[in-house]
């Protein structure tokens, strides 16, 4: 009798870890004195996109925090401009988190808008219209105004206050989807979406060495070059992260400093800790 | 009367049959060290599941089989040996073709290829499992969604089915010994 009833705590016991582990497990609670810099600076006292880029700067937020499986997309073809404002970055951890610092929203929101103008108003100077500056404009203003106002205000309770914030965050992301699309139709060209990559789960670190090492590696599924075929370019994933988690076949190629770039290679993946070292 | 029969039957520890009634509920937890059960929906969730299925089935059959005669207990005996069987070859043909390894962890294929894929495939330059090395191992990328999921209920069914079996055909096995060294001699047959 002992043995069935312990077969059966023993089966609700690894259900219950098993679901755990399945969907994600609440953060713990918030430290009182958590070491963070979000603590040194209080999030009330922030106001303007100035101060939450100072913040950003203070954090000495990584590229590989700010570049992402799903970058900032702005590419005109020949009759269409595919475009994705991109992620926005996911700031924090398990203890850190939006719940507890709500000044992530913003300052992700800020991160990524910046990471998008760059895009669109450097790399691409015939898409510096006024229309995209006043876009751009008006994001910096629904942050300052509508994000870190309501913050600093401090009259939310904190799930409406986060529930309020990731409106915001949806009014900017029409914002520039609808800018895209007029842009698009003041050229003639049709708007497109990218496809969005998920993150794979079957992968493993492995690290790569440039040589020289101001090279820009970009990475590509196997799979997606091939059945894409000349749709291909807007899956290429840039890789600024010295040891990447990746699985399966890739292609890669590099952009080394004197502009050249070299033809796509098959790159396979065989097991944790690969190094792949790529010479000019 | 059913709840004696079952609490009897499990808390016999030297009845070679309610020992290996016991085995037979923990043996899905074997999967955890031999990683040979289906790889959806989690490694820990499929032993709990099935053990638990496993238990319902005991109490099923204590309750409502023990009333049966002796030649309609043989009768669900040949079913679920029949039921063991054929869920074995299901889970087996099922798990060799549908079931691929990488990196030490496990995942489900479809069985209908996308079109953009079947496309690729028709060419007969790459297979389905090349293709899916080169999609970071992500099966959606090969095969329609709704067949993935298909493949993965029906791993686990038959998973399932196989361990729900053996615990049947031992419970209806004690069953019908219980009856058989009760019952007279005389009256065991007509019972």
């Amino acid at each position: 009798m002992k043995s069935l009833f312990a077969a059966i705590a023993v089966s609700m016991l690894i259900a219950s870890t098993s679901q755990a582990a399945y969907f994600q497990i609440p953060a713990p609670p918030k430290p009182q004195t958590a070491p963070t810099p979000s603590t040194a600076t209080s999030s009330s006292k922030i106001t303007t996109v100035k101060e939450l880029a100072e913040l950003a700067n203070s954090l000495e937020i990584k590229a590989t925090i700010r570049e992402r499986i799903n970058p900032p997309t702005f590419l005109i073809n020949a009759d269409s401009l595919v475009f994705y404002e991109g992620s926005i970055p996911q700031l924090g951890d398990n203890v850190i988190t939006a719940q507890n610092f709500p000044i992530l929203i913003p300052l992700a929101r800020k991160l990524q808008v910046d990471d998008l103008r760059q895009l669109v108003l450097i790399e691409h100077p015939e898409a510096a219209t006024i229309q995209w500056q006043n876009a751009f404009k008006l994001a910096d203003a629904l942050i300052q105004q509508k994000m870190l106002a309501v913050i600093a205000s401090g009259t939310l309770s904190d799930d409406a206050l986060i529930q309020k914030l990731n409106e915001y965050n949806s009014g900017i992301s029409k914002l520039f989807e609808t800018t895209a699309r007029e842009f698009a139709a003041s050229r003639n060209l049709k708007f497109q979406r990218p496809g969005l990559i998920a993150p794979a789960t079957h992968t493993v670190p492995v690290k790569f060495v440039l040589n020289p090492k101001e090279g820009k590696l970009e990475l590509i599924p196997r799979t997606l070059f091939i059945v894409k075929g000349d749709q291909a370019e807007q899956w290429w994933r840039p890789m600024v992260e010295e040891s990447p988690r990746l699985g399966g076949d890739y292609f890669f190629r590099v952009t080394w400093p004197n502009g050249v770039t070299s033809p796509p290679k098959l790159l396979q993946i065989q097991n944790a800790g690969q190094v792949f070292t790529i010479n000019q | 009367m059913a709840l004696d029969n079952f609490l009897s039957f499990v808390s016999d520890f030297k009845g070679v049959a309610a020992l290996i009634a016991k085995a037979a509920l923990l043996a899905p937890f074997a999967t955890l060290i031999l990683n040979i059960g289906p790889p959806w929906p989690a490694k820990t969730a499929v032993p709990a599941l099935t053990a638990l299925c496993e238990v319902f089935v005991l109490i099923y059959i204590f309750q409502f089989f023990t009333r049966l005669s002796k030649k309609k207990l043989d009768t669900r005996l040949r079913l679920y040996f029949g039921l063991l069987v054929a869920s074995f070859v299901v889970y087996l043909f099922i798990y060799s073709f549908f079931v691929f390894e990488v990196n030490n962890d496990r995942d489900v294929k479809g069985f209908i290829l996308l079109p953009a894929v079947a496309s690729q495939v028709a060419k007969g330059v790459d297979t389905p499992e090349e293709l899916l090395r080169g999609a970071e191992w992500d099966p959606f990328v090969i095969w329609e969604g709704w067949t993935i999921y298909a493949m993965r209920a029906a791993l686990l069914l038959s998973w399932i089915l196989f361990f729900v079996a053996i615990a049947g055909s031992i419970a209806v096995f004690v069953t019908a010994q219980r009856k058989t060294s009760k019952a007279p001699p005389a009256a065991s047959a007509n019972s």
